[in-house]
């Protein structure tokens, strides 16, 4: 081979390895200007995708991933946030039946900095669950955003009896939204769930678990009846549930399931704990 | 009385004559190196594993059929005019008619090898991914008929571009206006739709003239549209693919592709060979 050849291969690629490197310097020099170029919009993007959805969506979430990824430091910014959230909008926008984006969105929740960016996150994962007709974890993420962050119980409950109807899902989601439902002062709709979801479930196993649950929060609302009734009676809620059979209001306390106990709260509601754990912070006291 | 045979051994030439060419190779190229990267294209990505995959195998069908279409397919007819080769097809007693469609089917045999070969190659991708990489990330509904059917559908999409490609190839004589004009169409057929959704959409995004929105709508009935014959999120999510949808998408093609084969006939018969 002729030596030329070698020597001007060999300069060319020193060239080019140098220019790499020195756009790389720039391009680390100007990354953060770069983040702050808006985001074309969705529907100019639904305009250019052609017959590549799933490839454009694709490339786009592997962006929000970088954006996240190469973050400065390990706390995530709220323009780092806000970045990685509008991704994740459009990759969903282009296909909105891709898991990915939203499973992002649902880590990013640990980094939000308010409720209105949690309530941004649900947006995408209900708007998710309207295509991901057959996935119960979008809507279980949702409400336990609206559980866990914004502690709002209905909503919550609300989210859990939807996920709790795709069949196929998990069927604890039940009890869950009935919690829920109790915890929101609803638990009248709690129970309508359990009866609907056992008018629709033949298994022996899912039944036994519905039935126990349609159990509990049958008595939990009774209970519920009977301190509202001593509520109007003596015009103060009472102190603790025994006052309701002490008043005559109920003849007997009703059989809670086995470990557990009927209690009242600080704020006067019926709820139920492991025995232990009620005598371990005196709430019967 | 020849006419068959005519445009069988027409065909047949244009299909040879295509293999020859060796843009093939490159697409062919293409896909393998595409096959490679989707293997590891996937490790970027959380759970949908199954998805990424099937969209790049997919998708490089498509890109390669097009790649093929608009670069040797139409390149094939032109080359006859060009080199004026085709003074001595006609003077066999072969009719514009034969010439045309015999042209035409040499090239959709062509197409279909070519994409049997790109999809093979992307079929052999996402099966690897899926018996050995990430089998329990693919969509629970995810059926290889669907993507059959995805590939099929791209093929009689690759069928109906053709057909404009030759319409605008009889009308322009030049093969590089015909490309670009082609190009364009199969762009407004793609984006057409999502532009006629958003000028008549209920809550008006954008302020369009009443005036506008007949022509848009005037025009979605004229231009092909190419995006009824994209199955690839059905495929890549394992949604369930309406037969109707096939059969009327098909059925539009196969109207959509006569029509303008007939018009670039009628044009042919009237051209002049300078």
């Amino acid at each position: 081979m002729n030596w030329r050849w070698v020597i001007l291969i060999v300069i060319l690629l020193a060239i080019q390895a140098t220019s790499l490197t020195k756009l790389r310097i720039y391009y680390k020099q100007t990354e953060d200007i770069q983040r702050t170029i808006p985001l074309p919009p969705e529907n100019f993007l639904k305009l250019i995708r052609l017959e590549f959805s799933g490839l454009l969506s694709d490339f786009i979430f592997i962006q929000a991933q970088e954006t996240l990824g190469n973050r400065k430091t390990g706390e995530v910014t709220t323009e780092t946030f806000n970045r990685v959230v509008s991704l994740n909008e459009r990759t969903v926008a282009i296909d909105p039946y891709f898991l990915d984006p939203y499973y992002l969105a649902q880590a990013l929740v640990w980094y939000s900095r308010g409720p209105e960016e949690i309530r941004r996150i649900n947006q995408l994962l209900i708007t998710g669950a309207e295509y991901r007709t057959w996935d119960s974890d979008l809507l279980f993420y949702a409400g336990f955003n609206h559980y866990f962050f914004l502690k709002e119980y209905r909503q919550a409950g609300d989210l859990f009896s939807q996920a709790a109807q795709i069949p196929g899902g998990w069927t604890g989601l039940a009890g869950l939204a009935a919690k829920m439902y109790h915890r929101g002062r609803d638990t009248a709709a709690g129970i309508i769930l359990l009866k609907s979801m056992l008018l629709r479930t033949t298994d022996k196993e899912i039944r036994k678990y519905l039935e126990a649950r349609l159990d509990q929060y049958q008595t939990m609302y009774y209970l519920e009846s009977a301190v509202k009734v001593y509520q109007e009676k003596f015009l103060i809620p009472p102190r603790q549930i025994e006052d309701l059979v002490t008043a005559g209001i109920i003849p007997s306390l009703p059989v809670p399931p086995k470990g557990q106990k009927f209690y009242l709260d600080i704020q006067g509601n019926v709820d139920i704990e492991r025995e232990a754990a009620a005598k371990n912070k005196g709430i019967n006291k | 009385m020849n006419r068959i045979p005519n445009i069988y051994h027409l065909a047949v030439i244009t299909f040879k004559e295509g293999i020859r060419n060796r843009a093939l190779i490159g697409v062919f190229i293409i896909s393998l190196v595409m096959m490679v990267i989707n293997v590891t294209f996937i490790n970027f990505f959380m759970r949908d594993l199954g998805k990424v995959s099937v969209d790049l195998g997919l998708s490089t069908v498509s890109l390669a059929g097009l790649i093929l279409v608009l670069f040797i397919g139409l390149n094939l007819i032109s080359k006859d005019l060009d080199k004026k080769t085709i003074f001595l097809i006609l003077s066999r007693s072969v009719s514009r008619t034969q010439y045309l469609l015999g042209k035409f089917a040499g090239l959709m045999g062509l197409i279909i090898v070519s994409m049997a070969i790109v999809g093979l190659v992307s079929f052999l991708s996402v099966l690897v991914i899926k018996s050995f990489l990430a089998g329990v990330f693919f969509a629970k509904g995810f059926s290889w008929w669907t993507y059959f059917l995805a590939w099929a559908m791209s093929v009689v999409s690759l069928m109906t571009l053709t057909a404009v490609g030759f319409l605008f190839c009889t009308l322009t004589s030049h093969v590089f206006v015909a490309m670009v004009i082609t190009s364009l169409v199969y762009l407004i057929g793609q984006s057409l739709p999502h532009i006629q959704e958003l000028v008549l959409a209920r809550q008006q995004v954008l302020k369009v003239s009443d005036a506008m929105k007949v022509f848009i709508q005037i025009l979605y009935y004229i231009m092909p549209n190419f995006s009824l014959f994209d199955l690839k999120l059905q495929a890549a999510h394992g949604l369930p693919v309406d037969p109707g949808h096939i059969f009327w998408a098909v059925l539009y093609g196969l109207v959509y592709t006569t029509v303008c084969l007939w018009l670039a006939d009628l044009v042919f018969k009237k051209k002049e060979f300078v």
